[in-house]
């Protein structure tokens, strides 16, 4: 296996994608497990009012009592959906994070057989071979181990919890005693734990906002997808290297020359030595697509990497689903967010050579056809949220939230986005995707309608999308604790191809992935503009927009949609759902650090000479003020913006109003900078206040 | 179904593979290389020589002039557009009575048909100046069953103001289907628009196997390289017979990694590579009928006296056959894959 090393390190290395970390910080402590203790009960009612402190309780070594489920899955991906045969039934376990609790559906049946409370939001579960139930709780950043009765109809128990990286949501198993691994969303870590114990034997560095992972080579290897960033990360579990492939889009003439370039240089070798070579010249071109991007751009950046399936047969693939973003040129003012006349989003299908470490390149093809508005074309899959391969057919299963669909590609083909081969619409909110390979079935979870789709993959293509025979639908009753507002605002915000919010099919999360950023600076009629965080930093933290013109949230929702182009539309009681959704959702809060280099960057920041705290103060670190800090541009329509929020700012850059700094090293670093009075720092002092800005 | 049914559906998932892999019919999926015959697609052919004197023919392809002919390009004299023809009874009724004659025989044909699938004509392919300066080896994914090609008659000022438009190489392919055996038949020949004369370059067949069948008798064949990099995949292309049913099928897109094409004959051949980290990939759409019409008469399709006749319809869709070849480093070989998919929405058409 080749990885590429890049010697950045930290949040200069978060913030721009492409580079590749090295981090192993070594075994944490172990997680204090008190054997023989067996199964504990937890939490028996809804979670929502639980917001303890994660603990480790009970015993993670405890094995299933009776007949145990067995998963379908081969690969130990784990998502918000697990199949597995249990007894003489086909189970589907669910993460139903609204409820907190897991949900288990008797697919045969057709029925819920029984319901698990988790005392935390689930966000991914997997099953592995011995029949245990490991389960990801995002807000409690723990992993739990679930057990079964003594049969599927018996009530289960939860074994144990252990805290693990915050905001835990990828879920892997790998095969045999193969570690566990669990991806951390806000920290941008990955824990490898023991799946026997889950005592954590490792954590590595990712690049930011990780959501799903994948084992492959035996285990040897770990693919993680990025909600942003452009970026999949492949991960030697052997070597604790972390590389990063970039997923940028691809031109044709790139290809051309590049297939050219490999016929010249390899011609028909065969063997290590022209695999090697290969790897070489592609490596090469994966770098120089990097550097010209960061220079140049005028490529399409990939957001949206929810979801990571790998191929079983054959093995060595991995696929994740993730859409090519054009937002517009730098300099330019336009009339909305990005290019006014193209399609800003465009659907793609990583594919990862997981042998090389490099992308499948072709892969990455920019489907022309899909640059431009046109009626005929289907709708896009805009917020791929899950995926899952059908061996058999060869068809990848990607779950579209917003446009509620589950659309199949040629899993095998080198640009499956181009190779669509089925869709099935399916009830609202599909968050998760199995395949049961032995009856020809997929099971999808919709979150908002509370629904499982059971679809048919026989190979009868001549049946309509919607044909009743392809697929049946089981209510999961009840469950979902929150008001009808918020459920409302949820579903609205991820509503893609919804014409009163975006002209081209965006949706609010396109953008604001989990309400987050998507690390992108997009063209606006007021200038280069980076996409801000809304969780945790809406309340309190008026004016709004760069240039506070908007006083209040509904003016300045009114005017996004209106620089999305949609035709309007939304009612008051639509709009005002969608700023309650957003102010529920949790704060990228990370693990609090308090080192001496932190404390030193504190008092820093709250000097008078930095001068930090003149403006970046009270609890969201703004003062609600316009200020010239002779950082306008010539696309810029004024010389002063509202100081920006820190909270969270360590969380990703690019910075400043129009992302010049990729990150806050590079911002500080600047010699030309008139924020601040930073620039007489050390080099020590400087890392120092970096250091406490991430904590923040 | 419980895992009682398991055994009885793994077998009947291993069926559909060996299927694919020995050439049988599936729905999509990937391919064994192992049941597939060995055949090359030859480049397109370089150093084309000055001219080819009009005494020169080929059997297969024949060049032909409309009895009137308007001019070439640009009104410049000695410039002229030539078809080219399978067959020299065609040719010569191309040269008597222009192309109408030879679509009303057409026409005639497929009224006494009325209905029903016949194989398609022999396409012709013909290369582009950048395949002659040697830019490209590959021969475009374009398709015609009657191809116009633009020359310039040596000596005249068309010759001049057009010095780079020479002799072309063009390739002519016909799909042979019976029940036992698949084969594309192939002609290559040089070409002179300026003089009408045709030298042969070459004269094979290469050995396919159906490897995939679609909805509406869209058939995939298949055949693999010899150094084993790449498989050449012919889509046969059913023509279907009748007046208000011709054209169905005829509309074929064709989009080969950075270049596109159309076919309008009886099928579209790409020929695609892949080595370790790369591959390659082609989608061929083309229009099929996905219900029939009901026959006249039945089902209340006959006409009652004193009264229009009932309307009768059939429905028609895009369907897309995605070809590909590629393959990672843990691939022993290549991987390739053959499926379909829908394009937009069933639309339906009168059948008159």
């Amino acid at each position: 296996m080749h990885l590429r090393t890049h010697s950045a390190v930290g949040a200069a290395a978060r913030a721009a994608f492409g580079v590749v970390f090295a981090l192993a910080l070594g075994q944490t402590a172990g997680c204090g497990s008190s054997r023989d203790r067996g199964p504990v009960e937890v939490a028996t009612t809804a979670r929502r009012s639980s917001k303890a402190p994660a603990v480790d309780v009970g015993d993670c070594s405890a094995r299933p009592a009776g007949d145990a489920p067995r998963p379908l899955d081969r690969t130990g991906v784990g998502g918000a959906v697990a199949l597995a045969d249990w007894g003489d039934r086909t189970v589907a376990f669910l993460a139903d994070e609204a409820a907190g609790q897991l949900v288990v559906v008797d697919v045969d049946a057709a029925r819920v057989m029984g319901t698990h409370a988790l005392g935390g939001e689930p966000s991914a579960v997997a099953v592995s071979e011995e029949g245990r139930i490991f389960v990801t709780l995002r807000d409690r950043s723990s992993v739990a181990v679930v057990l079964g009765g003594t049969d599927a109809s018996a009530p289960m128990a939860t074994a144990c919890r252990r805290r693990t990286v915050v905001e835990p949501r990828g879920l892997a198993i790998a095969p045999g005693s193969g570690p566990l691994l669990v991806v951390g969303a806000v920290d941008a870590e990955l824990a490898v734990l023991d799946p026997k114990t889950l005592v954590e034997r490792r954590r590595l560095e990712l690049p930011r906002e990780p959501r799903a992972v994948a084992l492959v080579d035996e285990g040897r290897k770990a693919v993680v997808s990025h909600a942003v960033g452009s970026v999949a990360s492949v991960v030697d579990l052997e070597g604790l290297e972390v590389g990063a492939v970039p997923l940028l889009s691809r031109h044709d003439h790139e290809l051309h020359e590049l297939s050219k370039r490999i016929d010249e240089e390899v011609g028909d070798e065969q063997g290590d030595g022209a695999q090697a070579k290969v790897l070489e010249i592609l490596s090469e071109f994966e770098t120089t697509i990097e550097d010209e991007s960061r220079r140049y751009g005028g490529r399409r950046r990939a957001v949206q990497g929810f979801a990571v399936a790998a191929t079983t047969k054959p093995t060595g693939r991995v696929l994740l689903p993730q859409v090519l973003v054009d937002s517009g040129g730098p300099d330019r003012r336009t009339d909305g967010y990005g290019e006014p006349h193209g399609v800003t989003e465009v659907p793609s299908v990583a594919v990862v050579d997981a042998a090389l470490g490099v992308a499948m390149q072709s892969s990455l093809r920019l489907d022309h056809r899909m640059t431009y508005r046109n009626d005929d074309q289907p709708e896009r899959c805009l917020l791929p949220r899950s995926a899952a391969i059908d061996e058999q057919s060869g068809m990848l299963l990607v779950a579209c939230l917003g446009s509620d669909m589950v659309v199949a590609y040629d899993a095998l083909a080198p640009e499956p986005a181009r190779a669509e081969r089925r869709r099935w619409r399916v009830a609202a909110g599909p968050v998760g995707v199995a395949v049961d390979r032995f009856d020809r079935r997929a099971v999808v979870w919709s979150k908002f309608d509370r629904v499982v789709s059971v679809l048919s993959l026989g190979e009868d293509l001549v049946s309509s999308d919607t044909d009743p025979r392809s697929m049946r639908r089981i209510e999961i009753a009840g469950g979902d604790p929150r008001s009808v507002e918020l459920i409302l605002g949820e579903s609205l915000f991820h509503a893609t191809n919804d014409g009163r919010i975006a002209r081209d099919g965006r949706a609010c999360a396109s953008c604001h992935p989990d309400g987050r950023d998507d690390g992108l600076v997009w063209s606006t009629p007021d200038g280069a503009r980076r996409t801000p965080i809304l969780a945790g930093r809406l309340k309190g933290s008026a004016p709004y927009g760069w240039d506070g013109s908007d006083r209040d949230l509904d003016a300045h929702v009114e005017e996004a949609l209106r620089r999305l182009g949609g035709v309007g539309g939304l009612r008051s009681i639509e709009q005002r759902a969608i700023l309650r959704y957003l102010e529920s959702l949790s704060p990228l809060a990370g693990q609090p650090k308090e080192t001496p280099k932190v404390r030193r960057g504190r008092e820093i920041f709250s000097s008078k000479q930095a001068g930090c705290a003149d403006c970046h103060r009270g609890p969201l670190f703004q003062d609600g003020a316009l200020h010239d800090v002779g950082s306008a541009t010539r696309a810029d329509r004024g010389p002063r913006f509202d100081t920006p929020s820190l909270r969270f700012v360590g969380r990703g850059g690019p910075y400043f109003h129009d992302g010049r700094y990729p990150t806050l090293e590079a911002l500080l670093a600047d010699e030309t900078r008139k924020m601040g009075h930073t620039r007489h720092l050390s080099e020590a002092d400087r890392e120092a206040l970096v250091a406490y800005l991430e904590t923040l | 179904m419980t895992r009682a049914n398991v055994a009885i559906s793994a077998l009947v998932s291993v069926g559909v593979l060996i299927l694919a892999g020995l050439g049988g019919v599936a729905h999509g999926g990937s391919l064994s290389l192992d049941g597939l015959p060995v055949a090359e697609v030859d480049a397109v052919p370089r150093e084309a020589p000055d001219d080819v004197p009009a005494s020169e023919h080929t059997p297969g392809i024949h060049p032909a002039l409309p009895p009137q002919s308007a001019g070439g390009f640009g009104g410049v004299e000695g410039s002229q557009y030539v078809n080219l023809f399978p067959s020299e009874d065609e040719a010569e009724e191309h040269r008597s009575g222009g192309l109408g004659a030879v679509f009303r025989k057409a026409m005639d044909h497929i009224d006494e048909a009325a209905g029903g699938i016949e194989p398609g004509p022999p396409c012709f392919v013909v290369a582009h100046d950048w395949h002659m300066r040697g830019d490209d080896v590959r021969w475009p994914p374009s398709y015609e069953a009657r191809p116009s090609v633009h020359g310039v008659i040596k000596g005249t000022p068309a010759a001049q103001q057009y010095p780079n438009i020479g002799v072309r190489a063009v390739r002519r392919e016909r799909l042979e289907v019976t029940k036992e055996q698949a084969a594309l038949e192939v002609i290559q020949a040089w070409v002179d628009a300026g003089t009408l004369g045709v030298r042969e370059i070459s004269r094979s067949t290469m050995p396919l196997i159906e490897v995939a069948k679609g909805p509406g008798d869209v058939a995939v064949y298949a055949a693999k390289s010899k150094k084993g990099d790449g498989v050449h995949f012919v889509v046969g292309l059913p023509r279907r017979k009748g007046r208000s049913l011709m054209h169905v099928g005829r509309h074929v897109q064709i989009f080969a990694g950075d270049t596109s094409g159309h076919s309008d004959c009886g099928h579209a051949r790409l020929s695609l590579r892949a080595r370790p980290g790369f591959g390659e990939q082609a989608l061929v759409q083309v229009e099929v009928v996905v219900a029939e019409p009901p026959p006249p008469g039945d089902g209340g399709g006959a006409p009652t006296p004193g009264e229009p006749a009932p309307i009768r319809e059939m429905r028609l869709r895009n369907l897309a056959v995605h070809l590909a070849v590629s393959q990672t480093a843990s691939d022993e070989g290549i991987v390739p894959t053959v499926s379909f998919g829908w394009v937009g929405r069933e639309r339906r058409q009168e059948v008159y």
